[in-house]
């Protein structure tokens, strides 16, 4: 029998590249993308996933990245994924772990170069004078 | 029109997804397979099938999707280079040429060029596409390339800056340059945005769309609407979020009114990949919800700033005579037809195309 905790922390090690990027690294389970998690007695795993948008072209590579991490857990023989394209995601699928660690990059990108709203305005206006 | 404004809509593609023209790579599989699912999905009662959309789509049934399945008044249309995908870079050069010549009174142009090949072809192909489309308004741009994989900045004093001074020199007024879509699982830091800022700096007098602006680094485009006034959010794709996600596109519109402003953001669809009239059927009754003007801190959304969104924005920047434009479709083909027919259905200019045999489907 598989231990589920195990293969739910494999999970956890498996990032969004695009949270990656954007520098607020986020697990696919931090993120919401992991919408079903089944493990059958013989030791397969089926797991659902939702892209972030239609157009998320890492589907491919977060898959590969899961079906890697899961093999590594004992007792796991197999690992099927499939694409769940009826269910969208968005930033309410945060998990309250992932949503923390969103604010707190953003709040400290912020703070590192304010932006204050429609500021444009005021570098029109001041061009318009010169 | 709406509320008496055109409504413009700024970026339209007539693609060619056709076996012959994609290239067998994985990347553009996956691309062609990607715009597919894009269309069919998030359009799941009016999109065609993965097959039927695998053609190469003619501009005229492009023009007859805009102008007699849906209000809009005038598009933009662009050259596409992203050659290392579709062997004729997916929107070819001729047919830009073709929706002009034709209907220069419903299109704008922009021409299309790829940096990664260097700036010598850059200037050589900008002044031949110049030559032929001097009418052209835009210089439409996409930040990487496959096979193998390469990348410029728009912020290369030595590379981009020069294409957008001779751009510039030519009568290009906008440069369109596509982000926050990856194409295909390929390194993402082109697709981030810290890079146009530098070239708005640089070019105060040009006007830099961030295309498919809020897919993704919503946070890295707001930090760009906001400070630099010549950077502009163009909806290409996004707005669908508008007609599958409404929650979602509001919560988008809010940040884009909160730090950029109405004057800020372009209505686009994408047209054909997605139809433009359930979007633009959604903007006419759109609204903030109390929470998001509260969480924004953003009044209600005005029938001025829509028609900003729908068209005046994108007029202002071409420099349209917006009054002209209106009288030369007054009575063109599209306006004597629709007239007979009243609003035709969503893509059944393309759905009669097939079934007369007049696009031939992938096998």
């Amino acid at each position: 029998m598989i231990d589920r905790e195990k293969v739910e922390a494999a999970l956890a090690t498996v990032y969004d590249p695009c949270s990656v990027q954007a520098n607020a690294p986020l697990s696919v389970t931090n993120m919401g993308l992991v919408t079903s998690l089944d493990l059958a007695p013989d030791g397969e795993v089926r797991i659902t996933l939702r892209p972030t948008s239609p157009w998320c072209t890492m589907m491919g590579s977060i898959m590969q990245g899961i079906e890697k991490q899961l093999r590594k857990v004992d007792g796991v023989t197999g690992v099927t994924i499939e694409i769940d394209s009826t269910s969208l995601w968005s930033e309410a699928d945060l998990t309250p772990e992932g949503r923390e660690i969103l604010e707190t990059t953003r709040a400290r990108s912020r703070a590192i170069r304010p932006v204050r709203r429609r500021q444009w305005q005021e570098r029109a206006a001041t061009a318009r004078e010169v | 029109m709406f509320n008496d404004q055109l409504v413009i809509d700024a970026v339209a593609h007539a693609y060619d997804l056709s076996d012959a023209n994609t290239e067998s790579h994985r990347y553009a599989q996956i691309m062609r397979t990607m715009l597919c699912a894009l269309h069919q999905t998030w359009q799941p009662d009016i999109g065609l099938t993965p097959e039927e959309q695998s053609s190469d789509w003619p501009i005229e049934v492009m023009a007859r999707t805009l102008f007699l399945e849906s209000d809009v008044d005038l598009a933009v249309t662009h050259t596409l280079r992203l050659n290392s995908y579709f062997k004729d870079g997916l929107c070819a050069r001729y047919k830009t040429v073709e929706a002009i010549r034709r209907w220069p009174q419903r299109f704008f142009g922009y021409v299309g060029l790829d940096p990664t090949l260097g700036l010598d072809t850059c200037l050589r192909e900008l002044d031949q596409q110049m030559d032929e489309l001097p009418e052209a308004v835009g210089l439409k741009l996409y930040p990487a390339q496959v096979n193998p994989l390469r990348s410029w900045r728009m912020d290369d004093s030595g590379l981009a800056f020069p294409l957008f001074k001779a751009a510039r020199d030519r009568g290009i007024k906008i440069v369109a340059i596509h982000k926050a879509a990856p194409l295909g699982p390929v390194p993402l830091n082109p697709f981030k945005l810290d890079d146009v800022g530098g070239a708005a700096d640089a070019f105060p007098e040009l006007a830099f769309e961030i295309v498919h602006a809020g897919w993704s680094f919503m946070d890295e485009t707001l930090l760009q609407l906001a400070t630099m006034p010549n950077i502009y959010a163009n909806l290409e794709c996004t707005s669908a979020f508008a007609t599958r996600r409404p929650g979602q596109f509001e919560q988008m519109m809010g940040s884009f009114f909160a730090y950029g402003g109405p004057q800020k953001v372009i209505f686009s669809s994408g047209n054909m990949v997605l139809h433009s009239h359930p979007i633009i059927e959604m903007f006419r009754g759109f609204k903030f919800s109390d929470e998001t003007m509260s969480r924004f801190g953003i009044p209600q959304i005005t029938k001025d700033d829509l028609a900003l969104v729908l068209g005046g924005n994108f007029a202002r920047l071409a420099g349209l005579d917006t009054e002209g434009a209106k009288q030369r479709i007054a009575n063109d083909e599209f306006a004597q037809e629709r007239r007979s027919t009243g609003l035709q259905a969503p893509y059944s200019n393309w759905r009669r195309y097939l079934k007369d045999g007049k696009i031939g489907m992938a096998a």
